[in-house]
């Protein structure tokens, strides 16, 4: 699988501080790609960089195969179909009216405008003015504006801020949708954690401007995984006998952490310590959740 | 280029700026109704001078006014709907930026010809003495819509800048009150405000006579050479005001 985004040592400075550091982001064609981090993280900037909208300090864009220059950038973007921040839009035009503009701007047929009303269901809301539209209608004409053209790439920061549960639900399923329908390679941003474990199949963590972790999201669970913590009478002669039968552990306060047993394991290494006339007072499962491994690499509290 | 420019059109309907456009060229050629009620046979000899010398002045008090308005108007949509995000993925800047202009230059062209329009009608009604003096009107239509141009590009700089429409909007007023005022002052001191202009490339002169109290008007030469700082102006001003806009990160 050929990477559709690729940047090497990309890097943004305001005045003299280094918002983006280094950033070297491979985003695989055909996926959902989350971009999660803490707000303030760099990922709007990130984007609006791969977009051309702000001018990197440092480092490289590639995107579709092109680097990005100044003067490739706009045939580059007739591909690509991007929601920054809040949808734009003009209040006192329709629906039908605002997607006729980027029809004509991205030089396409004006019966696309059917189709991405469809797809964002909006058909029925086209010929309200767009001031009067809610929220989340706003931000689906959004992304009926990013969809015109049927783009090979869609770069979405954030785009269920602002809306309900409802919108929320319905925003996921309509991005998680696009890569099996269209064949399009979606990079969304959020914050939420939780949003990203739902819709993308891989992931980039952004911590401080600086990329932390970036693989499948299968990877990322693994990490999760589930470990023993199990509190003997003697933690220390717990430890010889568990390292004796190969077993790795680690004593942390008062319990010893180990690693995930078989059932069968575990009841007969606690027999072994109960032979040794060692109590074993608990055993628990441990789990490490999602939360806890973002926390741990970028050191900030999820917002849920 | 052209389906910017239609695009532009395309993207301020329903805005009305030809309502605006029309009530204030009305409102100026009111005003110029309130001079001629009264003229004797002295003043309808002059009636073309008196035209071609009173609506340069009106100009400077309600042109500014009337490019604030438009470019506001056409800038301030992408304010409102943070559209400069989304154009900048999808056209240069540099070619936005002359369709806003070449948009709002068509209405401000129209007020100038709908103006000139105005001045010959009127001037059959009332009756004034002999042809309408064709080459002068149409130097006035020159001047009037070269300066016209400047202003509005002025102020569309200006609206692109400031997500406030009132600072391009206080800007357009104070012009239109420091074009008038500077014509108070010797006529070497209008060259330095681009809202003198109006008075500077103007066709007709005014000699009063104390004692009879009488006014006589007469053809000045054309002023090309203030024709020419106008128009480097106006590229001082495309060169920077683009720069400015094409810089700005979104």
């Amino acid at each position: 699988m050929s990477d559709i985004i690729t940047t090497v040592g990309l890097s943004k400075q305001y005045g003299k501080i280094l918002r983006v550091k280094d950033l070297d982001l491979k985003v695989p064609e055909g996926v959902v790609y989350g971009f999660l981090g803490p707000n303030g993280a760099g990922k709007s900037t990130t984007m609006k960089m791969i977009l051309g909208l702000v001018r990197p300090t440092a480092g490289t864009v590639t995107v579709l195969g092109k680097q990005v220059n100044n003067r490739n950038r706009l045939a580059i973007l007739k591909s690509i179909g991007s929601l920054i921040e809040s949808p734009s839009y003009y209040g006192h035009l329709t629906g039908t009216e605002n997607l006729r503009i980027i029809c004509s701007l991205k030089g396409v047929p004006e019966t696309d405008i059917n189709r991405v009303l469809k797809t964002v269901r909006l058909e029925n809301q086209q010929e309200k003015k767009v001031s009067q539209y809610s929220t989340g209608m706003k931000q689906r004409l959004g992304l009926a504006c990013a969809l015109v053209g049927k783009p090979k790439l869609l770069i979405l920061d954030e785009p269920t801020n602002g809306l309900d549960p409802a919108g929320i639900q319905e925003m996921r399923e309509l991005i998680c949708s696009l890569p099996q329908q269209y064949g399009i390679t979606v990079m969304v941003s959020s914050h939420l954690l939780s949003e990203i474990d739902q819709i993308a199949t891989n992931v980039g963590i952004i911590s401080r401007g600086e990329l932390v972790f970036q693989d499948s999201l299968t990877t990322l669970h693994q990490k999760s995984s589930t470990s023993l913590a199990i509190r003997t009478q003697n933690n220390t002669a717990a430890a010889q006998i568990l390292t004796k039968q190969n077993i790795y552990c680690q004593a942390q306060d008062n319990y010893l952490l180990l690693p995930k047993l078989s059932d069968d394991e575990l009841a007969g290494n606690i027999s072994r310590l109960i032979a040794q006339n060692i109590g074993v007072i608990r055993i628990e499962e441990r789990h490490k959740s999602l939360e806890d491994i973002f926390l741990e690499l970028t050191g900030t509290a999820v917002s849920l | 280029m052209k389906n910017a420019l239609a695009i532009e059109f395309q993207k301020i309907h329903r805005r009305k700026i030809w309502v605006i456009v029309s009530l204030l060229v009305l409102v100026q050629i009111l005003w110029s109704m309130l001079g001629v009620r009264n003229m004797d046979a002295h003043d309808l000899a002059q009636g073309w001078l008196f035209f071609l010398y009173q609506f340069p002045l009106l100009n400077s008090i309600m042109m500014p006014v009337i490019a604030a308005v438009v470019a506001s108007r056409i800038c301030d949509i992408e304010h409102k709907g943070q559209t400069i995000k989304l154009l900048n993925t999808l056209m240069p800047p540099q070619r936005l930026f002359a369709a806003k202009f070449l948009c709002g230059a068509t209405y401000m062209l129209a007020a100038s010809i709908l103006q000139l329009v105005v001045i010959i009608a009127v001037g059959y009604i009332i009756g004034f003495k002999g042809n309408p003096p064709l080459d002068k009107l149409l130097y006035y239509l020159l001047f009037t819509t070269a300066v016209n141009l400047t202003v509005l590009l002025l102020q569309q700089v200006l609206s692109l800048q400031f997500k406030n429409q009132m600072v391009p909007l206080s800007v357009g007023i104070i012009g239109s009150f420091a074009g008038l005022f500077i014509l108070y002052f010797p006529p070497s001191f209008a060259r330095f405000i681009l809202w003198g202009y109006y008075g500077v490339l103007m066709l007709v002169g005014m000699d009063w006579d104390r004692v009879t109290r009488i006014t006589d008007f007469y053809y000045i030469p054309v002023n090309w050479a203030g024709f020419i700082i106008l128009a480097v102006i106006f590229s001082a001003i495309y060169i920077i005001g683009r720069t400015l806009f094409m810089r700005k990160e979104v």
